[in-house]
Formats: C-alpha cells, structure tokens, sequence
C-alpha cells in the first residue's frame, strides 16, 4: 500500500510543537501503514526507545520503508495510535508499586475502547507490547469492569472462559499422550478444586 | 482452546486483577482452573483496610472493607453451626435487611469454614489494615461452661497457623476482646511490629476491672514497645506504671495506685514531648478503688490546695507543660486522668503548678 493511501489518523496539528512535527511511518502486520507524530510516539517506550535509536531524519522517514510492528494487525494498531495522538504530550505515570493509584476512564478512552471482547484483548496485548502505561492501565480497567457485580457463570460468558468440567475433558484428552505425571497433576487438580468449593467465595 | 484472558501476559493479568477488587477476584478464581492457579500462584493485594471477627458459641462473624480503590465494597458474612454443617450467611455491602445470598455446607464445621475463607481473605495482602477487630460477643459471666466453648482455643490455634509469617501482616489498630493474655499472645506477635499504632484491649467477660490481665509477656513484645497508643478496658493490670511510661496516649484499669505512682506519671507526663493523655481508672464496685482515688484527692488537696471543680464533680488541677500547653489533672470518684490541654483552656484565676 503506498504512502498516499496510508490511513492517516487524525492529528491535532496546532498541539505539536513545531520541532516535534515529524511523522513515522509504521506498518501493521496487515500491511496498513500509518503515520504518526513523533510526540505521539512518545507514550510508547517500546517505539520511542526504537525511532531514537534509528535517528531517523525527516527525509529518512519518507523515503526508508516504514517500519514494520509484525505482531498486531492493522484494526488494533489504528486504535494504538488514535489514542498515542490524543494524549500525545500528557505525562507517563510511574507505578512503583508503593501507592496503589485509582485508574479512571476518560470519555475519549471509553469510546474507543467501546469495541468487541476480541479487539478489546488485542488492544491490551498491543499496550503491553509496545508499552503504552496508560493506554494499558484503562483498558486493564475496562476489562476488569466488565467483572464487576457477575456470577462465576456470568464471568464464564463475558471472558469465554471454559467450566472446570470443560478444563478436565480438554486435560483428559491431553493426558492420552500419557504423561507421567499426569496422575500427580490429576490429584493437586482435584486439590485445588475441593478447596476452592467449600467457601464462601 | 484457551480464551482471550488465559492468554494473557502474567503482567497484564496480574494488574487486571488489581484493577478487579476482592470479591471478584473470588469470583473469577472459581471460573476455571487456569484462573485459579494463576490467582493462587500470584494473589493479588485485597487491599482490605478493615478487618471484624466475632465468634460466640453458636456462630462466627467476619466483616471486611476494603480502600477507597473500591468504595462500597464490603461484606459481612456469618457462619452459623447448623445440625448438619454450617449455613453461611453473606450481607453484601451493608444489606442488613435482606439477605442476599446463603448457602449450606454440609459436614464442615462454622471454624472450618470460617478460617479457609480468612486464610484467602488476607492471601496476598501487603497494604495496612487500618483497623483488625477480633472480638467474641459474649459477655454472660454466669455460664462459664458455655463462656469456655465460645473461647475455646481452637480459634487461637487456627489463627496462629493462618496469619503470615513472612511478611507478617501490617496492621495499625488492633482491638481484641480476649478472655486472657494468651488470646493476645496467639496474635500480637504474628502482626508486623512496625505498623502497629494502637492496641485496645477489651476483657471478653466485661466485668469492669473485677478481673486481672496479666502482661509480663506481652510488655516484652517489640509491638508494645513501638504502639503509641494503648487501652485497656475491663481488665484491670498489674504491672509497674512504668511500663506504660512510652505511650503518647494511654487509658487503663488498675486495682489501686499509689501517691508515689500518681507523681511519676505526673512527671512523666510533663516531660514527654509528644504526651496526649494518660488515664487511670478504677473499679466502682470495690470499696478500696474510689478509696484509692480519695488517698490521691487528699494528697493533691495538701499540696496544691482547692481544685478547681469542673460540672460540680471533678476535681481539676493545672501544671506547667510547655510554652503552649499544660498538663491538666482531673480526678473523678472512678478515674485519674492527666491530659495536655491548650493553655487558652485553663479557666480564668486556676493557678497553674510546677
């Protein structure tokens, strides 16, 4: 796909300094490229950490092929990076573990992450891979909504998550490689399982 | 085949978890296995910030709250001896009135059941428990026999084995209605010594300093040492008054105290930089507690002359203390109380002594 077909997200042009106004060029594994502001960039370590090393100049990003994310598509690398411009320049919290920090949801996040299971998981997988903090911490925060107040069977549907019973029948077919352990294994299963069942929670 | 938040990365799911809160950590911990042993493998903080647990013969108490991080969230949560098992009693944030959930489990005894769900409720806790209660509701001095089965030192033993050791759970406020120092002795010295910042004392028979707390053990503990803030309620103490010399604020029960006692806290008391309060207070029901406290009224009368008579009924004296406060003594026919007082409180002609 050529440069001039790229979808271009939207870029708040009077907010970017003038000595950040660059644009990279990246490609999804999809081939779907986009360019995006070198302030925008900023809030992921991973890409940050990956242009400067590459010192780029601004003919360079024209004319060297875009750089290629190999592992996320082009659906969730749109979502990415709509949401790198829309916080470009707010600062990058630091979690030191010492402070647990409320995590709140702002209108824009909430809408673009309005979005099916599948995409939303995608999205998390791609904040954690190129190191969005904040963009990981919201959409932490929205999955983790999506538990609250349901039922163990509810929470089962919202997450697709197999039954212990389903869980046993998979294991069990696994176990006709006949694993050795797969006795032992067995047991602490069913272990864990009686005393997960007789509690409160 | 696995589902989306299987595969997810440990970090990831570890701060989804945080982000999820206690109860629905639970919840999802009884989804499937994979979960399970993730949650158990990596329990995440509960961040509870309160912790209530009451026990009397026919059922066991436990209500927990979390921080600010999840507002609402709390639960009480009744386990109740039933012919067949415990019938488990579950009122979601607050709802007294309607009893939201309840379920039977057959064959297990209330304390079974109570301490599996105690041990997962403080599984990965690290963050301060502002206020840890444990209590037994039962205050009927008569019935002993039913007084012993509800103190019975299975819980003790239980909840030594429960608590953590390594790092030892941090709690600011500890409140325990026990029946002696043993019941404090299964506890305290399972806390992290460094968070404790009070410690309040109750007598589980309630018999208003009739009966005596022994503290030889207990004074030997770091936590003593390093708690601010201390009452003993009920039981009444028999320790040197030095013993509690280091607390900022201070309220006990004693049998008797002597002239030279009151001085020493007097002096004490004016020279500790951060001293709030320090009460003494007696059993009414004896005839040598008040006689004790006339021997010290008498005292202070030669010394340092008329009180001043606070509401008609307490008897007032004033001492230096620093540039902005003093030291205001006040005695009742049940209690000696020494407090730090802003100066602009001392009412207009009251002397104020060395």
């Amino acid at each position: 796909m050529s440069v001039e077909n790229a979808p271009v997200v939207d870029v708040d042009e009077a907010a970017i300094p003038v000595e950040k106004k660059m644009y990279y060029r990246f490609e999804s594994n999809d081939k779907k490229e986009f360019r995006v502001s070198e302030l925008a960039i900023q809030q992921s370590e991973t890409l940050n950490r990956l242009v400067e090393a590459m010192g780029y100049t601004s003919e360079d990003v024209e004319n060297k092929p875009a750089i290629a994310i190999e592992n996320i598509d082009g659906k969730t690398l749109k979502l990415v990076f709509q949401w790198c411009e829309h916080h470009k320049g707010e600062a990058i919290p630091v979690d030191d573990g010492s402070v647990p920090k409320i995590v709140e949801i702002p209108e824009f996040d909430a809408k673009l992450m309005d979005i099916d299971n599948g995409l939303l998981f995608k999205l998390i997988w791609a904040a954690d891979y190129l190191n969005i903090v904040q963009l990981l911490n919201v959409s932490c925060k929205k999955v983790a909504n999506m538990a609250q107040g349901k039922t163990p069977a509810q929470l089962r549907r919202v997450y697709l998550l197999p039954s212990d019973e389903e869980d046993e029948a998979a294991k069990r077919a696994a176990q006709e490689a006949q694993d050795p352990r797969a006795r032992e294994v067995e047991e602490e299963f069913e272990e864990r399982k009686r005393q997960g069942g007789n509690s409160f929670f | 085949m696995s589902s989306l938040l299987e595969m997810m990365p440990d970090v990831v799911m570890k701060k989804i978890l945080k982000e999820c809160g206690f109860v629905a950590i639970q919840r999802l911990r009884k989804t499937c296995h994979t979960l399970r042993n993730f949650i158990d493998d990596f329990p995440p903080d509960p961040l509870i910030t309160e912790v209530s647990i009451g026990k009397d013969s026919e059922r066991i108490t436990l209500c927990f709250s979390f921080s600010k991080f999840f507002p609402g969230d709390f639960s009480y949560l009744i386990y109740q001896k039933v012919p067949y098992g415990t019938l488990l009693k579950d009122f979601p944030n607050g709802t007294f009135l309607k009893w939201d959930h309840q379920k039977v489990i057959k064959n297990m005894h209330p304390l079974h059941v109570f301490c599996q769900d105690f041990e997962l409720l403080l599984r990965g806790q690290k963050s301060i428990i502002e206020f840890f209660k444990i209590g037994f509701e039962y205050y009927n001095s008569d019935n002993w026999e039913q007084y012993e089965d509800a103190c019975g030192e299975e819980l003790w033993e239980k909840l030594e084995n429960i608590l953590p050791e390594k790092p030892k759970l941090k709690v600011k406020n500890l409140e325990l209605i026990i029946p002696d120092q043993e019941g404090i002795m299964a506890i305290l010295p399972f806390l992290d010594e460094k968070s404790i910042e009070s410690l309040k004392f109750i007598d589980a028979i309630g018999t208003q300093g009739e009966r005596v707390l022994n503290i030889e053990k207990i004074i030997e503990l770091p936590h003593w040492k390093s708690a601010r803030a201390l009452t003993i309620a009920e039981f009444s103490v028999s320790a040197p008054i030095q013993n509690f010399f280091h607390f900022e604020n201070c309220s006990i029960y004693l049998e008797s105290i002597s002239i030279d006692d009151i001085n020493l806290i007097k002096n004490n008391s004016q020279n500790s930089p951060n001293f709030i309060r320090f009460a003494v207070n007696f059993n009414l029901k004896i005839n040598e507690h008040s006689l004790a406290v006339r021997d010290c009224e008498k005292f202070l009368f030669e010394k340092y002359g008329v009180p001043y008579i606070e509401d008609g009924r307490e008897n007032t004296w004033f001492f230096k203390k620093d540039k902005e406060t003093v030291l205001n003594l006040l005695i009742t026919p049940y209690s000696i109380v020494f407090e730090r007082i802003r100066k602009e409180r001392v009412p207009e002609g009251c002397s104020i002594w060395e």
